[in-house]
């Protein structure tokens, strides 16, 4: 295929299964250059399954991925290559996963000195700017048991950044979060993408969604049911399935 | 059972073990090299006045002092060398020492595996009781495991009604269990016995009943030392005829010996009995060794045995985190074959006792390393080292194993997202985490590790526990020895606990509580 200069990554009937169980049914996706996808859709449509595949923390049962129009022969990648496969994306989850034996800058700086080999001073003074940018510039010695959820998810976030990622993959971040944390995070991710940030963010969060994407998909069972612009998608749904979907959240 | 009363059924025995037997038979190809004077005998320690140790440690007793004679007589340095009970034919066989000079009767089950000399001593099995124990019916009475009284009662129910039988590892224990009460009668040698009563050692006891049987004493050989054996029973008749031999007997047993019995058990025998000879008796020590019978002399001992079960526990500890962590990595290896020789590895050793790990370390690798190499590599202290080291690693690599598999998968994930490669991952966030999670059971593990070394003793260690019960074999005491070694174990574990803690003390920073400043 001839690469397209905007399209970061892109699968084609990628298809995964848990024994029995088909969680992606062939699902053809392409993510944009500096563009905010939403992923929606009921639990377990598959869409966190998804997001694993495209770093590949899992991997397809079926179907093609491509970087940069490049296929991704995940199955006979070598580790050096996954490796640099999944610095190219920076992945931030749901239940924050920070190493709980490092402090918070060594939770940051871990990916670059170890994985990229940045050296350690480079990467403290990169780090600390990242932790500024966050808003946790103080608490670069704290633990990670000392901070709140939302603390805790914005160094989550700094640790994704520091990998200078090119695109950068959201799992429902604020689903674990106290109401009064999610505005924070939403506005730092809000941030992120006006500075040009590709993202594919999976939420439950339709408001968040409609403010912040260029183009929302909708998951149903292991499918890519329709997808557009926000305005598209939520207000003239084609489906009843989205329908119905959409309806839950209003009551 | 070989009950000694007909004269001809010994000649019988002996002719069969001493084939060649003369003066001038001495033949020297399966002697040791010139270059290696020393012969090595073995003996309980735990058959006084036969054997025993005294406060210093050292082997005394009747048996002792014959050993040390007849391989003088023999032209070799002597070498005792102490060893359990229930081990002490195994030791033998596989080459620890060279002959068994501890006490053991002459039978034909053991005459199908070993060679003896010409009978050292008579004596006979006895039952001693609690005095005033009037019918033996209902009664609880011990018995040495292994033992010739041991087979006698088995193959005699007929004489023991009712009997509730206690078989204990060593004479030692048995005397610990005559004063505390636990047991109302014992069998034993009539001259031990005879002993116990002298000395109070076994509390208040008399012989119940007569001799059960009497039996002739040897000193045993491999199947293979037939010049050795031709060379004691010279050495024996020697002893004899200069007078040393009774000069021990008496200061060992207390009376003179009854040669007619002595000679009557040699058989035919006698008359190779070359005449007397004056040239050079050795001398022997008159003076009787004093026994630890007080805390002050206890101490001490029971500190020596201390700083070996330290050694033991400090040496494997180290050792066995390194070695564990290495295996519990293995449990998670990407290689399945290594996955798999790592559980089989856990699976092997947990499923199996210590004790048996022991033996087969020190009866069985040991001894074919040492043949592979053609010199003594690998001593007790080398194969309790292995046995433990072993051990401990298996239990360190599960507990290792656990603590891997309950760090959070979510860490990998996040691990492997900002591209670490698996080993890195496993490294830099798994380990750290799942060790600092499993220092408890790991300090778990070294508790158990430092109980366990008082097992060593089985394979003539003398380690603190053994120590404690040859001192309750020498005073008859069983409270004070126990509970000082009670002491050294606590005081031992304790301070190990002190510095685990600590360490998970420091481990355990990052969940310090919210807000605490670092
Ligand atoms: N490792 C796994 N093994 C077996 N089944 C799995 C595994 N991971 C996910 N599943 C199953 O796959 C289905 C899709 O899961 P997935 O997490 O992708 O859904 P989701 O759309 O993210 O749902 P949610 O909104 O609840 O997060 C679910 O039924 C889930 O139970
Ligand atoms: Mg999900």
């Amino acid at each position: 295929m001839t690469a397209n200069p905007l399209v970061e990554i892109e699968t084609r009937d990628l298809r995964k299964s848990f024994g029995e169980l088909t969680v992606l049914d062939g699902v053809d996706f392409k993510v944009r250059r500096h563009q905010v996808h939403a992923l929606i859709g009921p639990s377990g449509s598959g869409k966190s399954t998804f997001l694993r595949c495209l770093n590949l923390l899992e991997y397809p049962d079926a179907g093609e991925i491509f970087w940069k129009g490049e296929p991704v022969r995940y199955r006979t990648m070598r580790p050096s290559e996954l490796s640099r496969h999944r610095t190219k994306m920076g992945m931030v989850f749901q239940h924050f996963h920070l190493f709980p034996h490092r402090n918070v800058l060594d939770n940051v700086v871990e990916g670059p000195v170890q994985v990229l080999g940045t050296p350690t001073r480079k990467a403290r003074e990169q780090g600390m700017a990242l932790l500024r940018q966050v808003g946790l510039e103080d608490k670069a010695k704290a633990w990670p048991a000392q901070l709140s959820g939302g603390q805790k998810q914005r160094v989550a976030i700094a640790r994704a950044l520091a990998m200078n990622p090119e695109v950068l993959l959201l799992d429902e971040v604020t689903s674990a979060l106290d109401v009064e944390m999610i505005s924070g995070i939403n506005e730092l991710l809000t941030g992120l993408a006006e500075g040009g940030m590709t993202m594919v963010v999976v939420t439950h969060d339709l408001a968040f969604a409609r403010q912040v994407a260029d183009c929302i998909c909708f998951f149903d069972h292991g499918r890519i049911v329709e997808s557009g612009t926000p305005e598209r998608v939520l207000e003239q749904p084609d489906s009843t399935r989205l329908r119905e979907f959409l309806s839950s959240f209003r009551t | 059972m070989y009950t000694y009363g007909r004269i001809s059924v010994v000649s019988f025995f002996i002719l069969l073990i001493c084939t060649g037997f003369g003066p001038n038979a001495a033949n020297a190809e399966t002697l040791p090299p010139e270059d290696q004077p020393s012969l090595r005998l073995s003996m309980s320690g735990a058959f006084q006045p036969f054997s025993t140790t005294d406060i210093n440690g050292n082997l005394v007793g009747f048996d002792a002092d014959m050993a040390r004679e007849l391989a003088k007589q023999m032209g070799y340095a002597p070498e005792l060398v102490q060893n359990d009970w229930a081990g002490i034919q195994a030791g033998l066989q596989t080459g620890k020492y060279d002959l068994i000079c501890g006490s053991m009767a002459i039978t034909p089950q053991r005459l199908e595996k070993m060679l003896f000399s010409l009978p050292y001593y008579v004596s006979g099995a006895q039952i001693f009781a609690r005095r005033g124990l009037g019918a033996l019916r209902g009664s609880r009475i011990a018995v040495t495991e292994d033992s010739t009284y041991a087979r006698y009662i088995e193959s005699h129910p007929e004489q023991f009604p009712e009997v509730e039988i206690y078989t204990f590892g060593s004479e030692a224990e048995i005397v610990a269990a005559m004063n505390t009460d636990k047991i109302d009668a014992f069998v034993s040698d009539r001259i031990v016995g005879g002993f116990y009563i002298k000395k109070g050692a076994a509390g208040d006891i008399e012989p119940w009943g007569d001799l059960l049987y009497r039996e002739a004493v040897g000193i045993a050989a491999r199947p293979d030392s037939a010049a050795l054996i031709r060379q004691v029973n010279q050495a024996l008749l020697a002893l004899v005829q200069n007078g040393t031999y009774e000069k021990i007997y008496r200061k060992w047993v207390g009376n003179a010996p009854d040669v007619e019995i002595l000679f009557a058990a040699w058989g035919d025998y006698a008359q190779f009995i070359p005449g007397p000879e004056n040239s050079n008796r050795p001398e022997v020590n008159e003076r009787k060794p004093g026994f630890a019978n007080n805390l002050s002399t206890m101490l001490p001992l029971l500190a020596r045995g201390a700083m070996l079960t330290l050694l033991l526990s400090i040496v494997t500890a180290i050792t066995a985190l390194g070695t564990g962590a290495l295996i519990g990595i293995g449990t998670v290896a990407r290689h399945t074959l290594l996955r798999r020789l790592s559980n089989a590895f856990i699976w092997v050793v947990r499923g199996t006792p210590l004790l048996v790990q022991l033996f087969m370390a020190y009866f069985a690798l040991a001894t074919a390393i040492n043949r592979l190499l053609g010199f003594e590599a690998v001593g007790a202290m080398g194969a309790a080292f292995i046995a433990l080291i072993v051990n401990t690693t298996a239990y360190n690599a599960e507990t290792l194993r656990g603590g891997i598999n309950a760090v959070d998968r979510g860490q990998w994930d996040a691990a492997a997202s900002i591209g670490m490669t698996r080993g890195k991952i496993l490294r830099r966030i798994i380990l750290p985490q799942a060790f600092r999670d499993s220092l408890p059971s790991l300090g778990n593990n070294l508790v158990v590790l430092i109980k366990d070394t008082s097992l060593v003793g089985a394979i003539t260690l003398i380690e603190l526990t053994y120590v404690a019960r040859n001192v309750v074999f020498q005073t008859g005491q069983a409270f004070l020895p126990f509970l000082c070694a009670a002491g050294f174990y606590l005081v031992i574990i304790s301070l190990v606990t002190i510095g685990v803690k600590s360490w998970e003390a420091r481990l355990l920073r990052s969940r310090k509580a919210l807000g605490e400043t670092i």
